[in-house]
């Protein structure tokens, strides 16, 4: 997934590099203009967390986040009525991210490689990594403040393709059952995985937000905020105890045909 | 553009604020960790497990009027009062409640006087808590559980029932109703992530503590009961059968080695300030005075008898005897290297009628 997204954006990019010295836009193009479509591709990292909101109480420090690499190319097309226009697109993206956090009594079951299960209280610290890819189509309402700002406003509706929710607990100690139950403690090396992918939502979708600035005749810079609503997991999936969502920054740039 | 700025600025500072670390909550757990009794007729440390606590003591010791003082999880309460005076000798129950007030749990407190038996025969067990099976033995009505594995298995996973652990009954028995089974077992997934593919089936006379099972598994044996006899022969009946494919650590296949199970009895000395001696010198520590250890080994389906003398490696003082400083410890194991997770899974050993043959 991450190969096709790479190959996807490389294309963009040298798409870009080619039409960017193009001063005499094609008959097809002209004819777009004049009843005011215009047509943009985008490439951008996607920066921010898939995490629960508020953060719970359990959560008692992030030792560390890594926004890991996570791209996004997206192909747009506007309709312009004066200021205002309209943007319907499509967009492959991964959303992902590592954390390291330190927890206390936090209720988890953890699922073995080989379907093994315990549930209990963890207290210590957890290891998440996320890595999910997403066919999206935004719907954004844009208004052009100036000449070289736009801003936009409107939703996403994502189908998740892949999707991979792992991690491990380590340094720290479990109960089993609940926290009046049999206490193990694991240090140094000593650690316990889970692996969440399967229980993972198909959909997803919530508003976006966006801001782009034309640096050249061709070539806008673009900032979106994409805030997933829908809680990541199934419903019925009720090993951890809070929903968690994406909230996403993509930061990126659009070539304007 | 300073709509613009001040909009980003507000979302940026709203997520900021909204992801904040929240106040931690109350504690939720509620153990003793430690107890205090002043009694000069209390031999040791004490034994504190999750819902239990053992005393061992001298005969002799006023169990009418003692005054346990506990230390629990910081905020945690406990009921009757810690330092308060009870009445122990009809058994006690302390409460412990969480200091978040939503979990609570019992003590119960246990004095042992009588050593341990000297004839097992393996009809007393029950299921703990619905999840495995725990042997004890009944001597003049005062309860002695055996140690095991078992609570450790627990966190493998693999115990979704009783009969998946790898110490378990038997009802193949010598004479009576049953008999021990031990069975090594594999640890599935987790347990070779943690260099621990297997679990071998083991019963001893001593603590298992649980909570280092994971990160030190020798230490987390203690071996050994105080014992005022003298013991001179070790006796029973067992079958074994090994598993077919003996693993190390890393979970790699012997295909040249075949698994082999242990039983000893080891009497040592405590006077030198070892209260109990681990899975890492039970076999090695200068302070073993004594050693029986089943060296000539039959694979069967039937019952095998052993019948073996102890090896003494000290004198044997009266003196020590008469003041508690024997400890003695009893071990069955289905996998003799199961303690460095060597073994193969599915070896099986059940022990029956097994007997220490004491000076009158």
């Amino acid at each position: 997934m991450k190969k096709i997204i790479l190959l996807a954006s490389f294309i963009i990019v040298s798409l870009a590099s080619v039409f960017a010295n193009d001063d005499y836009p094609s008959k097809g193009l002209q004819w777009s203009y004049l009843r005011g479509l215009e047509y943009r591709l985008k490439a951008g990292f996607n920066i921010g967390g898939t995490s629960p909101l508020p953060l719970p109480q359990e959560i008692r420090k992030i030792n560390s986040y890594d926004p890991t690499l996570q791209i996004a190319v997206e192909a747009d097309v506007v309709k312009w009525f004066d200021k205002w226009g309209m943007l319907v697109g499509l967009r492959l993206e991964n959303k992902g991210m590592k954390t390291d956090a330190n927890v206390k009594n936090y209720g988890m079951k953890m699922t073995s490689t080989d379907g093994k299960v315990i549930e209990g209280n963890w207290t210590g610290n957890v290891v998440t990594q996320v890595d999910n890819s997403y066919l999206t189509v935004p719907v954004l309402a844009l208004y052009k403040l100036s000449r070289r700002w736009e801003v936009s406003v409107g939703a996403f509706l994502s189908y998740q393709m892949k999707g991979s929710f792992h991690g491990y607990v380590y340094e720290g100690y479990l109960r089993e059952g609940n926290p009046t139950g049999d206490k193990v403690v694991f240090e140094d090396d000593a650690q316990a995985t889970y692996d969440f992918s399967t229980e993972l939502n198909r959909f997803q979708a919530g508003p976006q937000v966006g801001v782009q600035w034309k640096a050249f005749k061709h070539l806008n810079i673009c900032a979106d905020l994409t805030w997933g609503v829908i809680p990541i997991f199934k419903s019925d999936f009720e090993t951890i105890k809070f929903d968690m969502y994406p909230i996403y920054v993509n930061l990126g740039f659009a070539y304007v045909f | 553009m300073r709509i613009l700025r001040s909009l980003l600025l507000a979302i940026t500072t709203g997520i900021l604020l909204y992801s904040c670390i929240q106040e931690e909550a109350l504690n939720a757990e509620c153990d003793i960790e430690w107890v205090n009794l002043d009694d000069e007729h209390i031999i040791g440390e004490p034994v504190i497990e999750n819902n239990l606590i053992i005393f061992q003591a001298r005969p002799g010791i006023d169990l009418n009027s003692l005054s346990p003082e506990f230390i629990l999880t910081p905020g945690a309460k406990i009921m009757p009062e810690s330092g308060t005076t009870h009445d122990f000798s009809t058994g006690m129950t302390y409460t412990v409640f969480s200091e978040d007030g939503n979990w609570s749990k019992e003590y119960e407190i246990r004095f042992n006087l009588m050593g341990p038996k000297t004839k097992y025969s393996f009809e007393n067990y029950e299921i703990k808590d619905g999840k495995f099976c725990l042997f004890y033995e009944l001597n003049n009505g005062e309860r002695q559980d055996w140690a095991s594995g078992n609570s450790a298995f627990v966190f493998s996973g693999g115990g979704t029932s009783p009969e998946l652990f790898p110490t378990y009954y038997s009802e193949d028995a010598k004479e009576g109703r049953s008999a021990l089974k031990l069975v090594t077992s594999s640890t599935g997934a987790w347990g070779a992530d943690l260099k621990k593919p297997i679990a071998a089936g083991n019963l001893f006379l001593g603590t298992f503590v649980t909570t280092t099972a994971l990160t030190n598994p020798l230490r987390a044996t203690r071996f050994g009961k105080p014992f005022s006899l003298k013991p001179l022969r070790f006796k029973g009946w067992y079958k074994y059968k090994p598993g077919e494919f003996f693993t190390d650590k890393n979970n790699t296949v012997f295909y040249d080695r075949e698994d082999d199970f242990d039983i000893y009895a080891v009497l040592y000395d405590t006077s030198n300030g070892n209260n109990y001696l681990t899975g890492e010198n039970i076999l090695t520590s200068p302070d073993i005075v004594a050693i029986a250890r089943v060296e000539d080994k039959v694979v069967s389906d039937e019952y095998v008898q052993f019948n073996i003398p102890f090896n003494y490696l000290q004198n044997f003082e009266e003196e020590k005897q008469n003041s508690y400083k024997y400890n003695l410890t009893v071990v069955f194991s289905s996998s003799k290297t199961g303690d460095i997770f060597e073994g193969a899974v599915g070896s099986t050993l059940i022990v029956d009628e097994v007997e220490l043959i004491c000076e009158e």
